[in-house]
């Protein structure tokens, strides 16, 4: 068994003057599902097609499915692309079809995964229509089932659930659970922060180009320590009431943590007190606060 | 290998569905097809047309009365107080032309029985109105008084006899072989023989396979080149909206450069030659019964040998001009960029019928020859060359399609290397440098 299912180690990608990819390194465990994060425009997409040799780095390498990026490779390997690449004016079911066929898939078996596909994500009575009849949201469920309908050991989504709708964004990702606990590894970029949080247990994150972070969520946000304290109480202490308090709509009342503060100070304020504390938290940083902040600091340096 | 080979199957076989539900294809594949069906309808009522304007006749129908003349010949003094009106002098006829008395005026030049002049004037009312009633009643006028003039210098007695003579004649003659009578009313079918310069003999074809030899190839490169035009502008908007809405990115990491481009133009090839073959079944149909409609050609006939240069010229025409349409639908960077150069590429093949006036009047002329020999106007060229009575060889038509073959697939291996390329490059506009970087770099 691979101990990675992907690698690429150091990916350079210049477009003319302008560096879009610079020095990336990161890997990809067998069986996980892998965040690749980034705000638009930060090279994400050009990482995705550096990893699939679509298009080639001006440096770096790259390791997919325990080989260089190539044909009999990547047939093990699903890609749902940023913009949906299905011909407009072909059929539904024959773009499907003719797409998994690609991937050595027979005609019947092909159709056949194609119309199970289509019935399980409710487009199966859309199937003999044209391509270009589909909403948006539809024709990416379409290009979903082209990236899964082979059964790839590796599936590489470039924002996913741009485009879908609250059912579909839960149905994809129930789909992608699936074929998890099947024994695919999922890949998928995106720039929202909860569907990452809620699916990926390892990350990476780059903005302009550069890779800002990479390991194990839950490591990350411990590495920032705790950001807050949330403590559901009777009262505040008397020495507790300053700008650093903030009340939530429960009357959960949140102190930051920092400059001098520590959430044992916090505790021993309330023991004190003698106030009766039913809740008393230590809140670290969610995955958007980090988002924001490294990317922030990141644009302030360069 | 057996990959690679089921990758083209399964392009091609999009490609070919893609085409064939395209309107486009179907349109023009089925107005030519009705076009010739109408054909049948319609080239009767043209021959017609042009019966209407056949040499004059007298039909009796004429008013000669209406119809002057002024005879500077003196040979037609027994016209004198005829039917049509004499007038002394031309100014005198055309003031009765005029004063609308007569609807012709003819005068007879003083050196009629030399040159046989007869000026005419009339209202010619269009560019093809050629006046053939009166004209035709004229002539008769004028033939009938000159024979008169001819049997009255005979003498009386020897025309009695030769009217006796005539009568016998006629009555033997209805006793004889009827292939007899008919030789004699037609004693030679010429066949003909050219006998050139250094003495060597040909036989000169005869006027209806002259005329499939001429139209057949002429009508068959301009159907090349309007179903290479569609055929083209397909491909090429195929591949360029491929790379824009990334479909090729998908293509691409499962199936070989080559494959893609073999696959799709298998298929291009394949819908090129089902169209051809639409017209073809419709001609073979149509054409037949257009031809016995009109007496001349009803016994036309396509040589064999025709016949497969023809095929042979559309299919290699469509193979190059389709590699062509691949490689610039590879190097575009817009769908809309890439119909234009398309439309561009496809009109090279036009070149030859552009020029059509010059190589019928040097069917072996240097340019002519040119044209029929490079690789990019060869196919149409040598149809047209053909068409044009020009002396080309097997040989020649050989090597020539052979340098379109050899040119295609050159094409055929580049756009492939620069399909991907243009891609392994991605957000680099195409120079000559990088063009040979992708050249060398695509796998």
């Amino acid at each position: 068994m691979l101990e990675k299912v992907l690698q690429v180690e150091g990916l350079t990608k210049s477009f003319g003057p302008r560096t879009v990819v610079n020095n990336v390194s990161f890997d990809v465990r067998p069986g996980e599902i892998f965040g690749f994060l980034g705000p638009n425009g930060s090279g994400k997409t050009t990482t995705i097609r550096m990893a699939q040799g679509i298009i080639r780095p001006d440096s770096g390498s790259v390791s997919i499915l325990g080989s260089e990026p190539q044909r009999s490779v990547l047939k093990g390997v699903g890609y749902l692309p940023e913009q949906t690449g299905l011909p407009p004016k072909a059929r539904v079911l024959d773009a499907i079809r003719y797409l998994v066929r690609l991937k050595d898939l027979s005609f019947t078996e092909a159709e056949s995964r194609a119309d199970e596909l289509l019935k399980q994500v409710g487009l199966h009575e859309y199937r003999l229509k044209k391509v270009d009849t589909l909403s948006r949201g539809m024709r990416q469920m379409a290009q979903f089932i082209i990236a899964i309908a082979h059964r790839p050991e590796l599936i590489i989504l470039d924002e996913p659930f741009s485009g879908l709708d609250p059912l579909n964004v839960q149905l994809m990702k129930e789909m992608l659970i699936e074929r998890q606990r099947a024994g695919a590894t999922i890949m998928f970029s995106t720039h929202i922060m909860s569907d990452v949080e809620e699916m990926c247990e390892r990350i990476a994150l780059i903005s302009e180009g550069n890779l800002l972070l990479f390991g194990n969520l839950g490591d990350i946000r411990r590495e920032r320590g705790v950001k807050s304290v949330q403590v559901k109480a009777a009262g505040v202490p008397d020495d507790l009431r300053s700008d650093h308090l903030k009340v939530l709509p429960d009357d959960t009342v949140e102190y930051d943590i920092g400059e001098g503060r520590t959430p044992e100070q916090i505790f021993q304020s309330y023991a004190a007190s003698g106030i009766q504390v039913d809740r008393f938290e230590r809140m670290m940083p969610s995955l958007n606060d980090i988002f924001i902040e490294e990317v922030s600091r990141a644009r302030k340096v360069q | 290998m057996r990959g690679k080979s089921n990758e083209t199957w399964i392009i091609f076989a999009e490609e070919v569905r893609r085409h064939l539900r395209s309107g486009g294809y179907l349109f023009f594949t089925v107005v030519i097809a009705l076009l010739m069906v109408a054909a049948v309808w319609v080239v009767p009522l043209i021959q017609e047309a042009i019966a209407s304007d056949a040499p004059p006749a007298v039909t009796g129908e004429v008013d000669v009365g209406r119809i002057g003349f002024v005879d500077n010949s003196g040979v037609f003094s027994g016209l004198e107080g005829q039917a049509p009106v004499r007038y002394g002098t031309l100014a005198e006829g055309l003031e009765a032309y005029q004063r609308g008395e007569i609807d012709s005026l003819y005068v007879v030049a003083d050196d009629y029985l030399e040159s046989g002049k007869v000026e005419q004037y009339a209202a010619f009312k269009t560019a093809w109105d050629e006046n053939w009633d009166d004209a035709g009643a004229f002539w008769g006028l004028l033939s009938q008084e000159l024979l008169a003039q001819q049997y009255s210098q005979l003498s009386p007695e020897l025309l009695a006899q030769r009217a006796q003579v005539e009568e016998l004649v006629a009555e033997q003659l209805s006793l004889l072989s009827p292939d007899l009578v008919a030789r004699v009313a037609e004693p030679a079918v010429f066949k003909n023989f050219k006998v050139a310069d250094d003495g060597s003999v040909s036989e000169v074809v005869p006027f209806a396979q002259a005329i499939g030899e001429l139209i057949v190839p002429a009508v068959f490169a301009l159907l090349l080149m309007f179903s290479i035009l569609v055929g083209v502008v397909n491909m090429v908007t195929s591949i360029s909206d491929e790379k824009e809405n990334r479909l090729a990115e998908l293509v691409i990491t499962s199936a070989s450069p080559f494959s893609i481009m073999t696959g799709k133009l298998l298929a291009l090839g394949t819908i090129g030659l089902t169209q051809a073959a639409v017209w073809v079944v419709v001609a073979a149909l149509t054409v037949p019964a257009m031809f016995d409609q009109i007496p001349d050609l009803s016994g036309l006939a396509i040589p064999a040998s025709l016949a497969v240069t023809i095929l042979a010229c559309f299919i290699t025409g469509y193979f190059l001009t389709a590699t062509m349409a691949i490689l610039v639908g590879a190097t575009a960077n817009s769908t809309r960029s890439a119909s234009q150069t398309a439309a561009m590429i496809a009109n090279v093949g036009f070149v030859p019928i552009w020029l059509s006036g010059l190589l019928i009047n040097q069917p072996d002329g240097l340019i002519t020859q040119l044209l029929s020999y490079i690789p990019f106007t060869a196919p149409t060229g040598i149809l047209m060359r053909i068409s044009a009575g020009g002396d080309v060889t097997g040989a020649e038509i050989a090597a020539a399609l052979a340098g379109v073959v050899a040119t295609g697939l050159l094409f055929l291996w580049v756009a492939g290397r620069v399909f991907r390329g243009a891609m392994l490059m991605q957000g680099q506009s195409f120079t000559p440098g990088n063009l040979w970087t992708a050249l060398r770099n695509a796998d």
